[in-house]
């Protein structure tokens, strides 16, 4: 029996399970971007759902294997300008067999390497972390000074 | 899960009709709705984060890949202009911005929809 596409699997999960309200947010610096402000990244909680039942989402490594295709196109043409997934033989992850289910915790880790760019969680040699992983209510809802946050303005609440 | 397999979808009388690639490739795809002074994601398809790059300056991260980048993308909310941003489209995610009536200064809005159309890898 072939494994559902992915999408099939999305519908199904928004008709029959309760959407997650995360506890979490992931607040991140880009390197290649130094003086830029914070970047807040919260998960959709039709796809925390997804997360914590398990069956449904692809492995990481599916996520990862597809954007390295994606890097190789970039370093060959030296841009994402006219890629399709069929230039490189499909995408994986649509049609990878699930995983099972996570934690919050371990969903959290999971979106960190799916959605935030490599150059920022993958840094060999680096003593600072340009990511961390803290409580939703500890952001500020007043964005009048948003362009001023920065990482280490959060760093007692990870 | 049943599958209804047709080239066309017609009336009852057959008098008017529409392929079905149309009607596959023309449902959304994916879709969020964004509370973006949380931020919080009030509900969403096909969508598994949101990160804000500033007030009123989100992505969608899409759980299931688009094609191509050649999709369509819409947006709506309560600022006086809501603009999507082409050039960050991607086969994994896309960009939208809210714009005041300055055309310049980006604003964090209650409700800030955005859908996808197009085919899903």
């Amino acid at each position: 029996m072939t494994t559902p596409h992915l999408f099939d699997r999305i519908v199904w999960a928004s008709q029959n399970l309760k959407s997650a309200q995360p506890k979490y947010a992931i607040l991140w610096e880009d390197p290649d971007e130094p003086d830029a402000p914070v970047k807040v990244t919260i998960p959709a909680p039709e796809w925390l759902a997804m997360a914590l039942h398990g069956g449904l989402l692809p492995p990481i490594e599916a996520y990862l294997a597809d954007q390295a295709k994606v890097d190789a196109y970039v370093a060959e043409h030296g841009s994402h300008e006219g890629f399709s997934w069929n230039q490189v033989g499909g995408a994986a992850h649509p049609y990878a067999d699930p995983t099972g289910p996570m934690t919050e915790e371990q969903a959290m880790e999971y979106l960190i390497q799916k959605d935030i760019p490599r150059r920022v969680w993958d840094r060999p040699g680096s003593n600072r972390s340009l990511v961390a992983i803290v409580r939703r209510d500890t952001i500020p809802t007043d964005q009048t000074h948003r362009d001023a946050w920065r990482l280490s303005d959060f760093r007692s609440a990870a | 899960m049943s599958t209804i397999k047709a080239d066309n979808y017609a009336n009852r009388l057959g008098t008017k009709s529409v392929p079905a690639d149309y009607v596959v490739n023309g449902t959304a795809k994916a879709w969020a709705v964004l509370d973006m002074g949380g931020p919080t994601v009030l509900g969403s398809l096909n969508v598994s984060s949101v990160t804000g790059f500033g007030p009123g300056d989100f992505q969608k991260n899409f759980t299931s890949a688009m094609a191509n980048a050649n999709y369509a993308q819409q947006g709506s909310s309560n600022s006086f202009h809501t603009a999507t941003v082409g050039a960050s489209r991607a086969t994994t995610s896309c960009r939208i911005q809210c714009i005041a009536s300055d055309h310049t200064t980006q604003q964090a809005v209650l409700n800030a929809t955005s859908d996808v159309t197009g085919p899903l890898a």
